[in-house]
């Protein structure tokens, strides 16, 4: 049943946005913007996950969301005021329907246990507006064999499709008069394929309808044959247009037309009850009424349309769009397959070579910069980069759902070790490529869990700090020229260096003598072995090591820096290119090879002439670099690509020193033998034939078709024995 | 490293080992090679590979094969023969393996074949070095032996080759 398997995928990629719109939702409630559209958009969220979970018989998503979605009503009739408590309590409730969805996506029922808190609220809500069960008529059927048992079905007819169009919820009037239609399936209906549900539907087109069964005729249990239809229906039609024609209703059963049996009466209006005002209805809680069709009632665009020309004639429109997607407008989105967008960003990378290896041809055939083939080139290499820009744009994802996943870190973080902690978040539309996104997830969630295990102190501790007793976690992003930032400060007690030292020190990581200054015990946390994480489970997330972090950080040709003020509190940030396709490179040359060292990672570049060389053994140097002497370090050598020799002074080479600051390591000088260019380079990944390797983090094609290195300057330093830098790292190397 | 293992894989319902078969065969370090064509995907003309740091002597590097990083192995060495003189007339056969691909430095070509049953023989066991190992069976015509190489053997394993690379 692939297609079937394709459907739940879809499923839960859906559910995954709903969660986000829902946790979106929740925490616009939290910051006081209660509106109806919001309170609306979080009910939605959790209806469509019920109403999916019950097509695949997801019982324990079923019955969990269908108490939330019961707690949510409350808020939208308005029987539940909302409180900090009230979303406090639906909070925690989003993440449990969160870990119902995962236990779904892996194939278990998860815990379907209802928190007291939400049954609490779920009662309050019930108990203040009279639930609608859904209704299809069936509700009123007089109780069966208890052999047989009836699952109430979430027919939940006009927004399966999210294009239907929404329930016109107007007042009940009834001026006007109504369609009385008998519907009567036979059984080639059922047997022709034929759904009487899509017919209903198309009948809701044409106003509102009040179905009701006919129970009278149902046989009792033993005497049902199930291949004939037996139930009917009597639906009264209440038409949003007054002229509809009996023809137009035909119409609708056109393609039924000898599969069932229809009557068709017009019945004249009622008196008229009293017309209660149309807004405030709009907004009250719906009557209870078992006929009533919508059973689960949509939200409805508050005043829709402009009013009706006459109370009466109250319906609205009936084809006004239903109001889907998230508050803040709808942006036609389409769904696409990742793999195809990422065919289309490695072809775009073959046409940036391409187009750079001809630009290198029309200069070697001789042909001017000024000819008309150059030109031409060009402007093709201003339409390879707007298409470069435009598909990497396509890849790229707002943070905003990274962050929000983040505030249900913090909440039980905060609640794991009994800490007060609120989280700030700025520049969440900042985009970055979804890769990064997703992979960032990880790291993110370790570094604030420690920021509030490690660096948030208990709220009597902040006090007597004068602090407020709340601490902050913020998390912020921007970004800046092609790199994206992201910071988490807290405002704890900043690294406690004494003790970090200690642990070192107990650790064996680093000499008991060595004094290291401030930004050096800084990094000592990133050290592996420094934390615990082999004794205490991931799950905790005390103790994860920060290593894993920087290694996540590093893969995606990040870097990672620290920031701490004793007192005040920490911040670390996380600098990450906008896409891992491209890369802004150095190309050089180092025993005949070309590589490419990244432009991030360079903080200076010297000629050998300028350069302050002194040798400090009869195989190693040192380079001055800002008054401080740092190793140096020959390219081809670090990369086994030559034999260790003592670095001079050659004044008739072109060879250069670039000076590298891997983000976690101290600079050092790289000397290559020539420079060759600067520019954008396509990333090209060696892990599927590779695995990783050393010193290298990925690959590229030249202009010239040629196969380029992409140096690690980090891995690099860590697999040279001629560095030897950072004090901090030698116990950990020998 | 028997071809006893490989005999038990295939099942008495699968058609016998070679029918039906194409075998690519090559010159690497003086002898006479050959792979399952179904594995092959294309032969290219030698192009100087890109060296990896830090990797076994038989990975000679990377070449670009249409804007993918292809790693060639330079397959005399992987068999333990000295390594493959650099040389224009040197081929590249790209193989296919599942989802990784490789190029395979060999000195030529020689022929595509279609053993007969008769002509194809195990692989003694006196084999056991690392070496032999690597043919899956001998296609042999009149006095002429050819190995024919399995792929799964002559491949670096994944996870194990870059620290392999660094002792």
């Amino acid at each position: 049943m692939s297609s079937m398997d394709e459907i739940r995928a879809t499923f839960f990629e859906e559910c995954t946005e709903l969660l986000e719109q829902l946790e979106g939702g929740l925490l616009r409630l939290e910051a006081g913007e209660q509106d109806a559209d919001t309170v609306d958009a979080v009910f939605r969220a959790v209806h469509s996950i019920k109403g999916g979970a019950g097509a695949f018989h997801l019982t324990a998503l079923i019955s969990f969301s269908h108490e939330f979605e019961t707690a949510l009503d409350g808020l939208r009739s308005g029987s539940v005021e909302i409180d900090a408590v009230v979303v406090a309590t639906l909070l925690r409730a989003s993440d449990r329907l969160g870990d119902l969805v995962a236990k779904a996506i892996e194939g278990e029922e998860g815990d379907a246990t209802i928190p007291d808190d939400l049954a609490e609220l779920a009662a309050r809500a019930s108990a203040g507006s009279a639930e609608e069960d859904v209704d299809f008529g069936l509700a009123d059927l007089p109780p069966l064999d208890d052999a047989f048992e009836v699952t109430p079905l979430d027919l939940n007819m006009f927004e399966e499709d999210g294009d239907a169009p929404d329930a016109p919820t107007a007042p009940r009037s009834k001026a006007g008069g109504y369609w009385e239609i008998q519907f009567e399936p036979l059984p080639d209906l059922f047997s022709s394929g034929n759904e009487p549900l899509y017919l209903f539907r198309a009948l809701h087109v044409m106003g509102r309808l009040e179905p009701r069964l006919i129970e009278s005729d149902l046989p009792p249990l033993e005497e049902l044959d199930p291949s004939q239809p037996r139930v009917r229906w009597i639906i009264d039609l209440y038409p949003s247009a007054p002229d509809l024609t009996e023809t137009e209703i035909e119409s609708v059963f056109e393609f039924a037309q000898d599969l069932c049996v229809i009557t068709m009466t017009y019945r004249e209006p009622e008196v008229p009850d009293p017309d209660p005002a149309p807004s405030a209805e709009a907004e009250a809680p719906e009557t209870p009424d078992s006929a009533e069709l919508t059973a689960d009632p949509e939200p409805t665009p508050p005043a829709p349309e402009p009013p009706p020309q006459r109370p009466a004639a109250q319906d609205s429109k009936p084809a006004a769009p239903a109001p889907a997607g998230p508050k803040g407008g709808l942006s036609a989105t389409i769904r696409v397959d990742l793999d195809r967008i990422d065919r289309l960003v490695n072809l775009v990378g073959e046409l940036v070579i391409c187009q750079a290896m001809l630009s290198q041809s029309v200069l070697k055939d001789g042909l001017g910069s000024n000819s008309d083939s150059a030109s031409g080139l060009d402007d093709l290499q201003q339409l390879t980069r707007d298409i470069q820009d435009s598909v990497m744009a396509i890849r790229a994802q707002p943070v905003r759902s990274l962050f929000q996943r983040m505030t249900r870190i913090v909440r039980e973080a905060a609640q794991m070790t009994g800490k007060d902690v609120r989280l700030e978040t700025e520049g969440e539309s900042t985009e970055i490529d979804k890769t990064v996104v997703e992979r960032l997830s990880d790291p993110l969630t370790h570094m604030i869990r420690n920021s509030i295990d490690h660096g948030v102190e208990s709220p009597a501790d902040r006090i007597a700090a004068g602090k407020p007793a709340t601490g902050t976690v913020r998390l912020s992003a921007r970004q800046q020229s092609d790199r994206v930032v992201i910071e988490i400060t807290d405002d704890g007690k900043g690294i406690d260096r004494e003790r970090v030292r200690a642990r070192a020190i107990e650790r064996g990581l680093i000499p008991a003598d060595r004094p290291l200054e401030p930004a050096e015990i800084d990094r000592l946390l990133f050290l592996p072995g420094f934390s615990t994480a082999a004794s205490i489970s991931n799950l905790s997330g005390r103790g994860v090591g920060m290593d894993v972090v920087q290694r996540a950080i590093r893969d995606l040709n990040g870097t990672i820096a620290t920031h701490s003020e004793p007192g005040k509190g920490c911040t670390f940030s996380i600098s990450l290119p906008l896409t891992l396709a491209i890369l802004d490179g150095m190309i050089v040359r180092s025993a005949q090879q070309r590589m490419v060292v990244p432009l991030a990672a360079i903080v200076e570049t010297q000629t050998m002439d300028s350069a302050r060389i002194e040798p400090i053994s009869p195989m190693r140097s040192v380079v001055m670099l800002q008054d401080r002497f740092v190793p140096l370090l020959d390219l081809a050598e670090g990369m086994g690509f030559a034999a260790p020799a003592q670095i001079d002074r050659r004044a008739d080479d072109d060879s250069a020193l670039l000076f590298v600051k891997p983000d976690d390591l101290d600079a050092y000088a790289l000397r290559v033998d020539a420079i060759e260019a600067q520019r954008q380079v396509v990333i090209k990944g060696l892990g599927d034939s590779f695995g990783r390797v050393p010193c290298v983090s990925a690959a590229t094609i030249l202009g010239d078709g040629q196969v380029a290195l992409i140096v690690d300057p980090g891995g690099l330093a860590l697999a040279s024995d001629a560095i030897r830098g950072p004090a901090a790292f030698e116990g950990h190397l020998s | 490293m028997t071809a006893a293992p490989l005999a038990s894989q295939i099942t008495s319902d699968a058609p016998p080992y070679g029918a039906g078969m194409e075998l690519l065969t090559f010159r690497c370090g003086g002898r006479a090679f050959a792979v399952d064509i179904m594995a092959v995907r294309e032969i290219r003309s030698w192009s100087a590979p890109t060296p990896l740091p830090h990797a076994p002597p038989y990975m000679r590097g990377m070449v670009n094969l249409r804007g993918s990083v292809l790693p060639v192995m330079d397959l005399a060495m992987r068999l333990g023969a000295p390594r493959t003189e650099d040389n224009p007339r040197n081929v590249i056969i790209v193989i296919q393996q599942g989802s990784r691909v490789h190029g395979l430095l060999v000195e030529a070509v020689s022929d595509i074949v279609h053993p007969v049953p008769d002509q194809l023989q195990d692989v003694p066991k006196v084999a056991s070095e690392d070496e032999t190992g690597m043919a899956e069976r001998l296609f042999v015509v009149d006095d002429a032996m050819v190995q024919i190489l399995s792929m799964e053997r002559v491949l670096p394993r994944l996870p194990g080759m870059a620290e392999e690379g660094v002792q």
